[in-house]
């Protein structure tokens, strides 16, 4: 029977997700990562402005993980990431199905 | 590996919206009005509608920009309507709209909003 399986994203900072990609397989021998990039915008990044906010670039990190891994995975990329610092990022889980 | 305890957020959900290249700013300016943070746009290329609008494809762009953000359970409804009405979503062609619910997130959340939550919940 096919093990459960979720999806964790991150929004990081421009240049971040290639070097958690190669971690991700050092720690996990997790090979099912892909990145791409993207345009942030949010009224509580730094130098924010009026109107929609400051624009800046991001990385964008998908990574599948089985259920089993999935938590220490989030917790390892939330740490490792600098997600837990000011203006780290965010990460998300989501089921898939 | 750090072993802190972090503190995840529950009743989150992530809205997508696809719409036409040049039309997510208006859109994000919609989410935000209310009430969504911030967004994460990137490209895309789509395929679909356009093909079976006929000549009406022309007006369809096939550069598209992909929209994604992370918004509460009980903010959801008002960002979604917002965005779709504002990326006009209801005209063939305009592009598309939907909610992923998420298990958790997890992002830094300053100590003194910490401390106002965890008073909250005391």
């Amino acid at each position: 029977m096919k093990q459960a399986e979720k999806l964790i994203t991150c929004i990081l900072h421009r240049g971040t997700a290639i070097d958690m990609q190669a971690k991700l397989k050092e720690e996990f021998d997790i090979e099912r990562a892909c990145s791409h990039h993207a345009r942030g915008v949010g009224k509580s990044a730094p130098l924010a402005r009026r109107g929609m906010g400051e624009q800046t670039e991001k990385d964008i990190l998908n990574v599948v993980v089985t259920e089993d891994e999935a938590e220490t995975v989030f917790l390892f990329l939330y740490h490792e990431a600098g997600i837990d610092r000011p203006h780290g990022g965010i990460i998300y889980m989501q089921q898939l199905g | 590996m750090s072993q802190h305890e972090i503190t995840v957020l529950t009743d989150v959900a992530l809205i997508t919206c696809i719409v036409q290249r040049g039309v997510a700013d208006d859109v994000v300016r919609a989410a935000q009005e209310a009430g969504a943070e911030g967004a994460t746009v990137y490209f895309g290329k789509g395929s679909g509608i356009r093909e079976r609008l006929g000549i009406l494809g022309v007006a369809v762009d096939v550069e598209k920009e992909v929209i994604n953000i992370v918004v509460a359970t009980d903010q959801v409804d008002r960002v979604f309507e917002n965005m779709h009405q504002a990326g006009k979503l209801d005209t063939p062609g305009m592009g598309f709209i939907y909610i992923t619910p998420l298990e958790k997130a997890a992002t830094y959340i300053p100590p003194s909003i910490l401390a106002k939550l965890q008073q909250a919940e005391t």
